[in-house]
């Protein structure tokens, strides 16, 4: 078990019962005397079932706590909540978020840059010049990959029977048959565009096909209007429980060019298994609250 | 609080079992602090550290063990014992009471093992979908911050964890202690909720 002090330590061998009584009754009288100490003990509780859950445990504590705690219904109801907090779907899906959102560019340069700092002046214009280099041709590559994605949307344009994007008004819901991560060197997300006016009902849902090797899902809700606000949205599954499965609080849209927005959902490809699930948008509002914008339902299909 | 006055009633492991009344418990509160409020909170406090000692000391009725710790006091200082150190007092009476469960349970463990095979610690799948959705349920009632919160400091294994939450307590800028306490307050409160929800399958769980 990785502890953090030796006081952690002697708390973990009390909860494992590996003290002696005349230690056992030194700590016992700290934790009935300070509150704080005992908000701690509480602490290295929550972490010594955790470890249990992880496999972080020495055989030695692992017999202790097995020998120390399995005949309580209470601690095997937490053993439970820790195993939740470890695997569930959600849990995966905070993190992804999060990590998003930490991964933005700002945060991405400032840490970049951070490694500048107390150097010699001849490597940091080395470094400089090299990450100048690096910024040029990523600049690049990025003119080129527009240009080429500009054209690739004129060419679907002149073609209005591919199923990428449903028109507004139009008749059958488009089904997204994403490439499989064997013709590319990076993983590509399964992608699935939502427009304004498309067909809504569960019967008629979009389809969106995700390859096994798929990690992530890439959702994108297109906006009538293009606005400055955050958006909210939430996914939920239509039959089964009523669980949201996914949502992102601060999702910001951006501009199409034509004045509509465009809002990007990315999901990790894990929580989706096969069925039909329901997204919800909604805008939110100076004072914080939620303004229904569209709903969609689409069809999640699994190669 | 029950009974018209001090009462003494039954129990199987304990001699005497005097229930507190409202006038004995308001002494207690009296005893504890002057101002009944914050009485009340350190009462709570108190009792939250006697449930834990009585679980960690591997007491089979924790909950039991405290209240009757409890009223064991009440009534010492109902019958007028000064007090210098109440919380010291109470952890002396507890060590005392304990004592005396401890013999009382292990007869009893000792009748059991020849009645049944002790209980085994079996991963019940049967309602492994409804602890999820529960779970789900739960965290995503939880506010944003909260939810980041718990999850990326329980995101990491071993090493990378603890790099993971001195990070994490670095971007908030608070002690990495404070941020432990934090996380298991909201840890606390996930916990209970989702232990509502698996009570109370129909999702009226707040």
């Amino acid at each position: 078990m990785v502890q953090n002090s030796d006081k952690d330590r002697l708390i973990t061998r009390y909860l494992l019962r590996d003290l002696s009584d005349e230690e056992q009754v030194r700590l016992e009288e700290e934790y009935f005397g300070d509150e704080d100490f005992f908000e701690q003990m509480l602490v290295a509780e929550d972490d010594l079932i955790d470890d249990y859950v992880r496999g972080e445990l020495s055989t030695r504590e692992r017999e202790l706590f097995e020998k120390r705690f399995m005949f309580s219904e209470k601690v095997r109801r937490r053993l439970e909540f820790a195993r939740l907090l470890k695997h569930s779907p959600a849990v995966a899906a905070t993190v992804e978020t999060t990590r998003a959102r930490e991964s933005e560019p700002v945060k991405r340069w400032r840490s970049s840059l951070a490694f500048l700092r107390a150097q010699n002046p001849i490597l940091q214009f080395a470094q400089v010049a090299l990450l100048l280099l690096f910024v040029a041709l990523a600049l690049f590559s990025v003119a080129r990959w527009r240009s080429s994605s500009e054209r690739r949307q004129t060419l679907a344009q002149q073609e209005p029977s591919q199923p990428q994007v449903q028109q507004p008004g139009g008749t059958q819901p488009p089904t997204v048959n994403v490439p499989s991560n064997q013709s590319s060197k990076e993983p590509l997300p399964a992608t699935l565009l939502l427009v304004p006016g498309s067909i809504r009902s569960a019967d008629e849902a979009h389809t969106l096909t995700i390859p096994t090797d798929a990690d992530r899902v890439l959702v994108q809700i297109i906006l009538e209007q293009d606005s400055d606000r955050l958006y909210r949205a939430e996914i939920r599954k239509v039959q089964g429980q009523d669980v949201v499965l996914w949502k992102d609080d601060a999702l910001q849209s951006q501009s199409t060019g034509s004045g509509e927005g465009m809002v990007d959902l990315k999901i990790p490809a894990k929580l989706l298994t096969a069925g039909d699930y329901k997204v919800k948008l909604g805008g939110i509002t100076e004072d914080q609250k939620i303004e229904a914008v569209a709903d969609y339902t689409f069809r999640v299909v699994r190669k | 609080m029950a009974g018209e006055s001090g009462m003494m009633s039954d129990s199987p492991h304990l001699k005497k079992n005097w229930i507190p009344t409202k006038e004995s418990f308001d002494r207690l509160l009296a005893c504890l602090d002057e101002d009944r409020e914050r009485a009340g909170e350190m009462y709570v406090n108190i009792r939250a550290r006697l449930v834990k000692f009585f679980e960690w000391r591997g007491s089979e009725t924790p909950d039991d063990n405290a209240d009757e710790t409890i009223n064991r006091v009440t009534r010492k200082v109902y019958e007028g014992e000064s007090i210098q150190n109440v919380q010291s007092y109470f952890y002396g009476v507890a060590r005392m009471l304990f004592m005396e469960t401890l013999k009382e349970q292990q007869k009893q463990r000792q009748a059991l093992d020849h009645l049944s095979p002790p209980i085994q610690f079996l991963e019940d799948r049967t309602d492994e979908e409804a602890r999820i959705a529960c779970f789900e349920s739960c965290l995503n009632r939880l506010p944003d911050e909260n939810r980041r919160l718990i999850v990326s400091y329980y995101e990491e294994d071993r090493r990378a964890k603890i790099e993971r939450r001195k990070a994490l307590a670095e971007q908030l800028k608070i002690p990495l202690n404070a941020l432990r306490i934090r996380v298991h307050r909201i840890r606390m409160q996930l916990e209970q909720c989702v232990t509502e929800c698996l009570n109370n399958p129909v999702g009226e769980t707040k």
